[in-house]
Parts: structure tokens; sequence; C-alpha cells
């Protein structure tokens, strides 16, 4: 319970702080509709010159690109930001902070202000997404959607647990913002159909590099699209990955050295 | 029993040697050199409940390291460290809530939000009850004279104004053990005063104790007990303030004697 | 020119300080490309013999592969850097410096690139055993010759144009919320995400009228041969006269700014 209240009170405080900048709060919003829209208008195009891409017709990828949008912004706005301030605070010093406080380590590496404008980046996929469903909704069952959401989060579970499993090398090699460009292909490689990967790579886009259960998982369930694997499998996969990423901060832990002052 | 106990403490860093110019920065690429450097050797020492004890030394003579031994920021490389009865490393969430490190030059506050905010998420890290926080939020800020400045956004506040929310942010929780590194660095004469009353009243009403490094010597005069000095990560000398205040000579030519005669021994 | 190319070499350096960081740089800041080509291969269905507006299916990872590249000398970063130094207020001590400002950050932003060009070469390099089958070897020297006029046009027009863009921070707190929407339309006008020849008809030429089309599409298309010497011709006046436009307003822009910073103190 403290936990919720301590993130609930992180938000409310990120809010704050966000408006004290009134223009760029706006600026932000339209940001965020901008990209959306750039993302959507390629695929718009693309398709103006073919019927469907490996069984993904248009509608199919506007619901897979949302869903990889929404994945990355919930992870952009909530988790990336602090995770950053994690490996930098490795570099500065300004772990120490994190490391006094008497709150559970991996709470605080992973939230801590909230980025205004990840988050707000959510409403245009979401708002597309929904026109989307409403197009589609006489094929779509509750449990369907209860299981996008699911996985949904499972796939922010993933990114989040993956990226920090990487951050963590910041206490071996300090300087590892390249690690920064993992998370964009990942983010780049969820967006594109799963067919892309071939049969012989899947198991490395799962286990290795999991950029298959961000965003391919929870739009193949909403799609009702036949999954090749097994769905439990994409939560053991973020099950697996949170473990990993606890033992490896701990561990890591004890190779902190704190810049000096 | 000792609030604070440190024996045979040890840390060394193991360093890359970073070379100069073009080609040994290519050659560096696949082949790295790196040095072990002893920040702090075979340290002892222990410090009682309610006491306040300057932690002196030039840079680099491992004053920071030691204190975040203390507070569980660093692993020693070898000794035991024990506050208030724990392992700092472990972490332990009691442990946590009883200890504090002030930082000068590193600000926990919000510099977009007015303090009183900043305060009020401490507030919930820390579980401290309503009543408590507004007795010692308001008893602070009138210490310190800032009580008219809590709702005015951080950043628009001067550096002195800024490290008194600091305290008062790393106090909020009246925590036993305070570890102080550099309270008063950069800040004018008048804050530097205030900060100096208000940790020696502090530690009257509360009994706290509180380590406290500084490169003002005023700082450790006015405020502190004892004083451990350190050179090159090993202590030369721990003894009573007064030991230091002689008729003869000032505090700080005190200090300086020590130093010369500790470069001597060694 | 010599304190130009030195302030390159520090800067490549400081690259080479962090190996893990340059090693993972290498492998994952590039292999997006193969993520598009991958992509590609399942929009065209594998299909080589197919033709999708005159880009087949070789003809199109060519041109990922080509504007990903030339993509390094669009100078982004003049503008960051501006808008970065407005704000913490470091412009006022780089304006003592005995230089021209513009052209450091020039050379400052080319180093920046060709740093992050080098990687980008090699990681090419070590998949083009792979890919080269699906590439397009169409080399002539007046391709190679008018793809550099356009590389060196692109760079100057993108350093101009961002910088005017990083200049906003002398009127605005928060400039670079604007910058990153800008740079996302720029992409798209820069045929980053798709060739310009996908946008419906009429708008490519307006497009590659304007400076962002040399910053990706241009160069890319010619060396695939698919723009004719005349038309290269053409267009090559049209971006010459935007290097004028944009110097002087650049030096307009740069100089009402300046008063602004002045008056407000940073």
């Amino acid at each position: 319970m403290k936990y919720v209240k301590l993130f609930y009170a992180q938000c409310k405080l990120s809010v704050m702080a966000a408006t004290m900048y009134r223009a760029n709060f706006w600026l932000m919003l339209i940001q965020s509709i901008l990209n959306t829209f750039m993302t959507l208008l390629s695929v718009e195009f693309i398709y103006g010159s073919v019927e469907s891409i490996a069984g993904w017709s248009k509608e199919d990828m506007i619901v897979l690109i949302c869903t990889s949008l929404i994945v990355n912004q919930m992870y952009r706005g909530i988790i990336h930001f602090n995770q950053n301030r994690f490996v930098n605070g490795v570099g500065s010093g300004g772990f120490d902070k994190l490391l006094l406080r008497p709150v559970n380590l991996l709470f605080q590496v992973n939230t801590g202000p909230i980025h205004i404008s990840g988050l707000l980046s959510i409403i245009a996929p979401v708002i597309v997404l929904l026109s989307q469903l409403s197009k589609m909704s006489s094929h779509i069952s509750a449990t369907q959607i209860s299981l996008y959401l699911l996985f949904l989060i499972n796939g922010v579970v993933v990114l989040a647990s993956f990226m920090l499993l990487l951050y963590t090398l910041a206490f071996v090699f300090i300087k590892v913002d390249g690690i920064n460009n993992i998370y964009y292909l990942m983010m780049d490689m969820a967006s594109k159909p799963q067919e892309m990967f071939g049969k012989e790579c899947l198991y490395g886009f799962l286990w290795v590099i999991p950029a298959i259960p961000l965003a391919n998982a929870p739009a193949m369930v909403l799609l009702g699209k036949r999954s090749v694997l097994p769905l439990a499998l994409y939560l053991l996969i973020g099950v697996t990955f949170v473990l990993l990423s606890t033992v490896s901060l701990h561990t890591g832990r004890k190779r902190y050295t704190s810049a000096s002052s | 029993m000792s609030i604070i106990q440190v024996e045979h403490v040890s840390k060394v860093y193991r360093v890359h040697e970073k070379p100069e110019g073009f080609r040994s920065a290519m050659k560096d690429l696949f082949q790295r050199r790196y040095i072990e450097k002893t920040a702090v050797d075979e340290l002892n020492f222990s410090v009682e409940q309610g006491e306040i004890v300057g932690l002196l030394g030039e840079n680099g003579a491992g004053k920071t390291t030691t204190l975040k031994m203390l507070t569980g920021i660093l692993y020693p490389t070898a000794g035991k460290v024990t506050v208030a009865g724990y392992c700092p490393t472990e972490r332990k969430k009691d442990f946590l809530k009883q200890i504090s490190f002030v930082m000068g030059n590193k600000s926990d506050v919000n510099w977009d939000l007015p303090a009183v905010d900043t305060f009020r998420y401490q507030q919930l890290i820390y579980d401290v009850p309503e009543v408590e926080f507004s007795e010692n939020v308001s008893y602070m800020a009138e210490l310190l004279e800032v009580k008219h400045l809590l709702k005015t956004q951080l950043r628009r506040l001067s550096l002195g104004e800024r490290m008194k929310m600091e305290l008062i942010n790393c106090f909020l929780y009246t925590p036993k053990v305070v570890f102080l590194d550099e309270p008063t660095l950069g800040l004018d004469l008048r804050s530097q005063i205030a900060i100096r009353t208000f940790l020696k009243k502090y530690r009257n009403d509360h009994k706290t104790t509180m380590m406290i490094t500084s490169h003002y010597m005023d700082d450790i005069e006015e405020t502190c007990d004892r004083v451990i000095l350190l050179q090159k990560g090993q202590k030369t000398f721990d003894g009573d303030i007064a030991e230091l205040k002689k008729p003869e000579m000032s505090f700080k030519e005190g200090i300086l004697n020590l130093m010369g005669s500790g470069e001597k021994q060694k | 020119m010599k304190k130009y190319l030195y302030g390159f070499q520090l800067f490549f350096l400081n690259s080479l300080q962090y190996r893990f960081n340059t090693v993972i740089n290498l492998f994952f800041g590039n292999m997006s490309l193969l993520v598009t080509m991958f992509f590609w291969v399942l929009i065209f269905n594998g299909d080589f013999g197919k033709s999708l507006n005159g880009f087949t299916l070789s003809g199109m990872i060519t041109y990922f592969v080509i504007s990903n590249i030339l993509s390094k000398f669009t100078l982004q970063g003049s503008g960051f850097y501006y808008t970065s130094m407005v704000k913490n207020g470091s412009l006022g001590s780089v304006l003592l410096k005995p230089y021209r400002l513009e052209w450091t950050v020039y050379f400052q932003q080319i180093s920046t690139s060709i740093t992050g060009l080098i990687p980008q070469l090699l990681f090419v390099l070590c998949v083009l055993p792979f890919i080269s089958g699906f590439l397009t070897w169409n080399v002539s020297v007046w391709n190679i010759l008018s793809m550099v006029m356009f590389i060196v046009i692109a760079s100057i027009t993108s350093h101009l144009l961002w910088s005017i863009f990083g200049f906003m921070a002398f009127w605005m707190e928060e400039a670079t919320a604007v910058m990153w929407s800008l740079a996302v339309l720029l992409n798209m006008a820069m045929g980053m995400y798709i060739p310009l020849d996908f946008f419906p008809k009429g708008w490519l030429s307006v497009l590659e009228k304007l400076p962002f089309s040399a910053w990706g599409y241009l160069p890319s298309k010619i060396y695939l041969g698919l723009l004719s010497v005349e038309k290269q011709l053409q267009l090559l006046w049209i971006h010459l006269s935007w290097i004028v436009i944009l110097l002087l307003l650049h030096r307009f822009i740069w100089k009402a700014g300046l008063k602004r910073f002045s008056s407000v103190g940073g």
C-alpha cells in the first residue's frame, strides 16, 4: 500500500512540476499527436501500394503499431526516464540518494518522476486504437479485451525488466547510454509483425532480445490471430526477466564505487 | 555501546589508467591498464550517542568515502562497520530510517516545486506521522528562518536558502545519526552561521549523533566535540577539540600543525 | 582551421574512452537498418521482380542503406546545442572565446556525425556479405560526385536550419519540445520513413524542392540512378539557393536572439 501511495505522490509531483511550464505541457501533447500521425501516415502510404503484409491487413497493422506505441510510451513515461536517472546516478554518484532511502531499491530504480511527455503520448495511439476497435467491435469479446490488457502490461514489464538488466551493466562499465539503442531497436522490432523474424529466429526474439512479447502478443490476442506459441510463455518471459533484473541490480550494487564529491 | 563502530576498515578502488594522445587511446580500446587506489586504510574509531565529530583531511584523504561506508552506500573492501547496531550495507529499513546523509553538493529537493511538496513526499517515504511532520517542519523552519519561503519554488531561492531546505528535508524524520558532507559548501557567512547554530541547537534538543566533513574550519571549531584527522586514508589524529584550542595558536594553526606532523609520521 | 580540427580530435577521443559503449553503439545503433530491410522484404513478399512506385526490392533496400548513412550528415545536434547553451547560460562564456561560433558548432557537429558514421560504416561492412545480394550496385562517377555535392549542401543547410530552430530558446523557456516535433516532421519530409515517391501525387514536386529532400532522399535516388542529370542540376541550383537564404536568416535571427539574451541575462 505504501508503494501505491508513493507512486501516486510521484505522479502528483511530476504533474505539478510539469504544469509550472504550461506552454511546454501543450507542446508535448502536440508532439505526441504528430508522432502517432506520422507513423500512421507511413502505414497509409505503404498500404496504398499493397493489400496486406504477411497476412496483416491495414487495420491489423494499425492495431499492432498503436499497441507498440502504447507499450513504448507507458515505459517511456513511467520507467525509462527513471532507469536513465539510475544509470546517470551510478556514474555521477546520484545513486547514493536511492541507497539511503528506506524503500525497495527495484521500486526506486524503476519509478520516480513521471515523464509527462511520454505519458501524454499515449493519448493519440489510444484514441486511434479505440476508433479502430469500434469498427471491429462485433468480432471482439470481453475476454479478448481483458487478455489484451494483461499482455499489454506484461509487455511493459518485459521491456522494463529487460532494459534494467542491461542498465545494471553501468555498475561495471559506468557509461552505458549506448544501451538506449537496444531499446530503440526493440521498439522498432515490436511494431513489426512477428512473421518478419522467421521461425528460425523466433526464440531469439523471445528470450535474448524479447521484442515479440511487447506488442505482437497483445495485438494477436485482440485480433484473434492464432499464436504459434502458448500464451502462458509470454507471461513466463515477463517473470523471468523480472527475476534476472532483480538479481543483477543487487549483485551490481556491490561493485558501486560512488563518484567522489 | 558506541552508536558508530569502525573496525579495521579499508576501501580500495580499481581505477582505469587513462592514457594521453590519440594512438594510446586506440590501443586502450583493446588493452586496458588498471591501478589500485587505497582511499581508506585500516581505519578504527567509535562515536558515542549525541557526539558531534568532525572528519578532517585534505581533498582525497578519504573523508567522503568513510561517510559513504558508514551510510551503506559503499561496501568496505575489508573491516567491519556498525551504525546504530546495524551493518549499513544490508540496507535494513529500520536502519535507513535512523540515519540521514546531507550532501552539500547534491540536493534531493525538487527544483520545480515549493520545498513543502518535497517534504510531503519525504514524509511518505519515512512514514512520519502528521503531527510529528508539522511540528518538525515548523520547528526547523523557524530555527533556520525560512518559514516564509516554504511555498516558494525552489529554483527561485538562493543557494543558502536551498541548503536550509535540504537540511529540513534530511532532518524531517528525526534521524538518530546524521552524516554531513560539506554542509556549508559555497554558502555566504550568514548562512554558514545559521546552519552551524541549527546543528548545535538540534543536537542539544534531540541528542542526535553527527559526523561532519568540511573545509571550513569554523564549521568544525564551532560545532564539533571531537576531531578525527585523515591523511591519505589513514587516521593520524583522534581527539577532543579542546586539545587543539591552545592559547599560543589558533584552531586552524593547530590543524595545520597536526597535518604537518602527520605527514612526517607517515 | 587547426583549432577546429583539434576540437574534432578531442571529441573523437572522448568517444573512445568508454569501449563498452563504443561496441554497443557499433552493433545496436545501426541494427534498425536490418529491421527496416526485413520489413520491406516482408512488404515485397520476397519478390525481387516486383516494383512499387518505381522501386524494386533491392532498390528499396539500397535506398534505406544509403539514406540511413547519409542522414548522419543532417546536423540536428546544432539546434539542441544552442538550446542547451541558452538554457543553462553557458552561451555567455562561449561568446567570449575568440572564434566564430557558427563554424565551431558546425565542425563539432560534423565530428559527431563522422564519429557516428564510422561505426555505421563498420556495421554495414560487417553485414555486407549477408546483405549484398539485396543491394543494387549502380555506381557511376557522375552519380558519386553529384551525391557528394548534395551531402555537403545537406550538412550546411541542416546545420543552419537546426541552428535557427535552436535560437527559439532565446524566446521560449522550453524549445526542445518544439524541436522534437519538428524532427519527426522533417524525418518524414526527408524520406527517412518511406521514399517520397510513396506520397500522394503532387506532394513530391513540392517536397523535393525543400531543403530536407537533400538530407536523405535526393542523394539516395541519385545513387540508384533514378534521377536524370538534367533534374539533378535543376535541383542543385535550388538547394544552393537555400544555403544563401538560410545563411541570411541565420544571421538575422542570431542577432535578434543575442539582443534578447543580453537584455534578459540568460
